[in-house]
């Protein structure tokens, strides 16, 4: 994937952004460190977690299967892109 | 006045498991379960699904493109007959409360791809759906007059149905109704399942340590409920009664149940409270056992701390896979059933007691011997219900 | 005049209610609109602003909801708002819902059919998904307003509504609720409207139906409650003041003697207000309270309709008393909705 990670960062953060409804979010209020899930953080829940993993397969041709295996892949920012970034498809 | 009591007179059902409640049951005695690896329509999905047979047995007059409404047919032409039913009487009043999830949506595939591609695709796919309204339909195939309703509560509409046609009779809006559940295989809902991350490939394993999931499938299940005073009056003696019946709501979230089951705990407690008897007079529990790590989890530790740890209970998923909107009819008929015939089957595709679910449900057929038993549904949405049938002689 | 005890089930209080149509969300100033001539004749659809679909208290709670489900809690909740400290005074799982809707999230669920065509059904959209079931609504409701008595979403072309109220009082009747939140809900949508007209004509040359959309609430609760009015699906009449029904009606035919509306002393419709549906009645009924509420006679007079039969004398605003909303559904099938002013 022809991206370095600080642009799969913002992508991801633009992704979640504007696919998940968080209409009162700034991708650039999203830290690289925050938590996704949960109340202390982005506040995200499992139907967002869900749809996250779609949105990876459709955006990045990330295998749907392999991304339930993970859940520290989703903990944050930081977790997530070098990820994608190691196993998106080409 | 009699009025307060709601009998059961009649019972049909179609399933993967068979095409009626007799076959269903010689199924169950074996332990059979028929999954199937290929679906009736392209996908690219790779998952089991349980499938009624692809040529329904079907009268001309139930004839229709909808699939849900010939499963219906189906089950509702079999309850009349178990009920020794051939019609009723002039002035008689007979409801019809059905739950259906796939035959109240609009959501032809085939519609929509032309729409998008021409702007005027063929209206046929919406004169079908305006025709396939589930209690309408058949009210009007029967002639029948009385209240009718469709509800569409997700996966617990057929027992939700239950209890709003119990609600009738005990109010004396009508004599006798005809109620339950049904659903068909349908793309939509299974890409819906398949995206939720619910919906496991293998043949499901309710209750299990290694449970991934759930599989969809399609069937109806029909009772017929009576009035004491109609029943009387043509001469049946009911002995299965709808005895007691309770809903709640988790209040919680769209597609995940409340982690304590608060809403489930409470339709249980409703249902025993209205029946006037206490946990322990249950004698088994269908319980709604989809696979989910959730629902089995959830449920479990709610039967769990109201039955105890040694009750039999069970899941007829592995049989019959998750048929939605039928599932609470389909259910509701597998627990009279068990009453009637005095067993319940192995809850097949369990094996493994699982770490997180401090109960196990009965690995093989088990003899049932009280009077009391009750089936229990789980909806996304948050909706829980509880139906109570109890055995008189 | 048939008497009150001759009705199947004893009626309900209505002890608030609220809605979101193409006229707003203000049930206050609704009345002042729908005193108002009708709308222009050309226009095909009677949508709802997105200005009445925004709500400080619920934004967060409701960023994925579409309309259908967005429209449904806020019109819920204003019905419960309505209904003031004494109204709202029971446990929460004393609280019933019931949803009534004919066709469902619709439009959501086309949204969720273009992720099956473009990606695959191995790669549709969950969230798209679980806000396309007719359940979607009631959810919403019950975890927004925190209610976790009975819910039963429930659909039908025509009758939904009636149907819903019908299970409203059997609730209250039985004492499985202390009070019950009921209402309908529609939503608009690209596909139903470009198939709306094809659809129409091929029923009947009719090209002068306005689709509408929006959400209609009622807080219901025993009749020895005050409130707005009293609420009755089985009450049984000779004659009401005031008949409100869908315009156009279903194309003229012969109708059954029973499935008459019955003969009232005026005759309203608010469908150039708020739309054609299939639970139109629900926002008949919202125009009909609001005639009870207000003591005038809102909405367009419809005397010429062919079935209305008007009977004198006409009634005088201070004595208002009694509104028939009435559905039919087809030549042998009608349904009625009663309302009549407490202590009347």
């Amino acid at each position: 994937m022809n991206r370095t990670l600080d642009e799969v960062k913002s992508d991801l953060k633009r992704l979640l952004v504007e696919n998940l409804c968080l209409e009162d979010v700034n991708p650039q209020d999203i830290t690289d460190d925050m938590n996704l899930f949960g109340e202390e953080g982005l506040g995200l829940d499992s139907l967002d977690g869900v749809e996250i993993v779609v949105l990876l397969q459709r955006q990045y041709g990330l295998d749907v299967k392999e991304m339930q295996t993970g859940k520290d892949v989703f903990r944050c920012i930081n977790t997530l892109a070098p990820y994608v970034l190691a196993n998106a498809a080409e | 006045m009699n009025r307060s009591r709601v009998w059961v007179t009649g019972v049909g059902a179609v399933s993967a498991a068979g095409l009626d409640a007799a076959t269903t049951l010689k199924g169950f005695a074996q332990g059979l379960r028929q999954p199937s690896t290929s679906l009736p329509f392209a996908s690219d999905l790779h998952c089991t699904t349980f499938q009624a047979p692809a040529n329904l047995p079907c009268p001309a007059s139930w004839a229709h493109p909808s699939r849900t409404l010939q499963l219906a047919g189906l089950a509702v032409r079999e309850a009349l007959a178990d009920a020794g039913l051939t019609g009723f009487a002039p002035g008689i009043r007979v409801g019809v409360c059905m739950g259906t999830t796939v035959a109240s949506q609009l959501n032809s595939l085939p519609f929509y791809d032309s729409y998008r591609r021409t702007g005027k695709p063929s209206l046929q796919p919406v004169y079908d759906f305006l025709g396939a309204n589930l209690s309408r339909a058949i009210a009007e195939r029967l002639d029948l007059q009385g209240p009718r309703m469709t509800v569409v509560n997700a996966c617990s509409s057929g027992t939700d149905a239950l209890g709003v046609a119990a609600s009738w009779l005990r109010a004396g809006l009508c004599d006798a109704a005809i109620v339950g559940g049904a659903d068909e295989l349908n793309q939509v809902p299974l890409a819906g399942f398949w995206s939720l991350g619910v919906m496991s490939s293998e043949p499901c394993t309710p209750f299990d340590d290694n449970r991934c999931g759930l599989n969809l499938g399609e069937g109806a299940g029909v009772i017929v409920l009576e009035s004491y005073d109609h029943a009387n009056a043509r001469g049946v003696k009911p002995t299965i009664e709808l005895a007691g019946f309770g809903a709640g709501c988790d209040a919680h979230h769209l597609t995940a149940p409340h982690p304590q089951g608060r809403g489930l705990r409470s339709a249980i407690q409703a249902a025993l409270a209205q029946a006037d008897i206490t946990a322990e007079q249950v004698a088994f529990v269908n319980a709604h056992g989809t696979a989910t790590l959730d629902n089995d989890r959830v449920e479990g530790a709610v039967l769990e701390s109201i039955f105890g740890n040694c009750f039999p209970f069970l899941s007829t998923k592995g049989y019959t896979g998750h048929t939605l909107g039928a599932a609470g009819g389909l259910e509701a008929v597998f627990t009279v059933l068990g009453l009637r015939e005095r067993w319940i089957p192995a809850s097949t595709g369990f094996s493994t007691q699982a770490h997180d679910i401090p109960i196990a449900p009965v690995r093989e057929t088990t003899p049932v011997d009280g009077n009391y038993a009750m089936s229990t549904s789980l909806a996304f949405g948050g909706n829980n219900a509880a139906a109570l049938f109890r055995r008189c002689a | 005049m048939t008497s009150a005890s001759e009705d199947m089930l004893p009626p309900v209080s209505v002890l608030g209610f609220g809605a979101v149509t193409a006229l707003g969300r203000d049930v206050q100033s609704l009345a002042t609109l729908l005193g108002r001539p009708r709308a222009s004749p050309s226009d095909s659809s009677r949508r709802v602003s997105d200005e009445w679909l925004a709500d400080a208290r619920v934004g967060r709670a409701l960023r994925r909801a579409g309309r259908f489900p967005r429209m449904a809690v806020l019109a819920a909740m204003d019905a419960w708002d309505a209904a003031g400290a004494a109204g709202q005074d029971v446990a929460t799982d004393r609280v019933g819902v019931v949803v009534a809707t004919g066709l469902g999230p619709h439009d959501r669920t086309f949204k969720f059919l273009d992720g099956i065509l473009d990606c695959g059904d191995n790669s549709a959209s969950p969230t798209d998904f679980s806000h396309s079931v007719h359940n979607a609504a009631a959810a919403y409701i019950t975890e927004i307003l925190g209610w976790r008595g009975r819910s039963c979403t429930v659909t039908d072309f025509t009758a939904a509504f009636e149907q819903a109220v019908l299970l409203a009082q059997v609730w209250l009747a039985e004492g499985a609720c202390d009070r019950v939140v009921v209402g309908a809900v529609e939503e608009l949508g690209e596909v139903l409207l470009g198939v709306l007209p094809r659809l129409l004509g091929d029923a009947s040359n009719r090209t002068d139906v306005a689709a509408g959309e929006g959400a209609c609430f009622l807080t219901l609760g025993p009749a020895t409650l005050a409130g707005f009015a009293h609420l009755n699906a089985t009450a049984q009449r000779d004659q009401v003041d005031v008949l409100v029904m869908d315009e156009p009606a279903l194309p003229s035919f012969e109708v059954q003697a029973a499935s008459l509306p019955l003969p009232a002393r005026q005759a309203v419709t608010f469908s150039p207000h708020f739309g054609h549906m299939a639970t139109s009645s629900a926002f008949q009924t919202l125009g009909g309270l609001l005639c009870l509420h207000t003591g005038h006679i809102l909405g367009q007079r419809i005397s010429h309709m062919h079935d209305v039969r008007l009977i004198e004398p006409a009634v005088a605003p201070a004595s208002l008393d009694s509104v028939q909303v009435y559905k039919r559904s087809s030549m042998s099938e009608s349904h009625s909705l009663f309302l009549t002013r407490p202590g009347s």
